[in-house]
């Protein structure tokens, strides 16, 4: 069995299935930040103009900011377990095409 | 090595090398049964804060233990460490999430409805934040 060859192409292989694992994963967590900040601006806005009209009160508002902060928390708490996700994928998918690489290279 | 021996040892072989290497849970679709309903629950209770919380005590403890439920099972699952602290942000009595909102309607008596108007879409987004993270975990493996 040449092992080299087996790891060479696994190597390959696993470069590939990290490239596209990880772009979603940070394509995705560039979307969600961008949004988070234009959902919040969108929202604090609105409460602010609330605030002023009296149909809210200053400690609805103050509720609302620090809202955002525990959300903002929660979001990156997602975020991390989504990366922690991607990692188990990406090592199961790499020692998945080893294990078939060795199996295949058995007589 | 004949097809019957390797068919035998591959499933066992790979089983052993991937059982050492998860870093997080993997998907549940009960845990995703529990965290969507009490997202349900929670928004329609939400509603409700325009009258008195006196008048709707029972439905608030109702929504807290569908809530409770939802993150007990949760606790009780290997590598769920990210799920269980968003639980307990999104109801912490002391926070600004869901907990808060309930604390803020009990101790005022009632809460404006622009005040609920303007919280709700944080209250969906924290559950949705949840389950999007229970969506994300990967599938477990078939047998």
């Amino acid at each position: 069995m040449d092992f080299d060859r087996i790891l060479k192409d696994v190597l390959g292989q696993s470069k590939d299935l990290g490239r596209t694992l990880f772009k979603q994963l940070a394509t995705q967590a560039a979307k969600d930040a961008t949004d988070f900040l234009k959902q919040s601006r969108d929202s604090l806005k609105r409460a602010a103009l609330l605030l002023a009209e009296g149909k809210i009160d200053p400690d609805d508002f103050e509720d609302l900011v620090r809202g955002k902060r525990d959300l903002a928390e929660m979001r990156a708490l997602k975020q991390a377990g989504l990366a922690k996700a991607a990692i188990d994928t990406f090592t199961n998918g790499v020692l998945n095409l080893f294990i078939d690489a060795v199996f295949a290279a058995i007589p | 090595m004949n097809a019957s021996l390797r068919s035998v040892l591959l499933p066992i072989f790979a089983s052993l090398l991937l059982a050492g290497c998860s870093t997080i849970a993997t998907y549940d679709k009960v845990a995703y049964d529990k965290a969507t309903g009490a997202k349900a629950e929670a928004l329609i209770l939400m509603d409700r804060a325009t009258d008195s919380y006196s008048a709707h005590s029972k439905e608030v403890e109702a929504v807290r233990l569908t809530i409770a439920k939802a993150y007990e099972y949760d606790r009780g699952r290997n590598l769920n460490a990210e799920t269980v602290k968003m639980w307990e942000i999104l109801r912490a009595p002391e926070g600004n999430l869901f907990g808060g909102f309930l604390r803020r309607w009990r101790e005022k008596g009632s809460l404006k409805p622009d005040a609920i108007a303007i919280k709700k879409p944080d209250i969906e987004q924290a559950f949705d934040e949840i389950i999007a993270l229970e969506i994300g975990k990967p599938k477990p493996k078939k047998d």
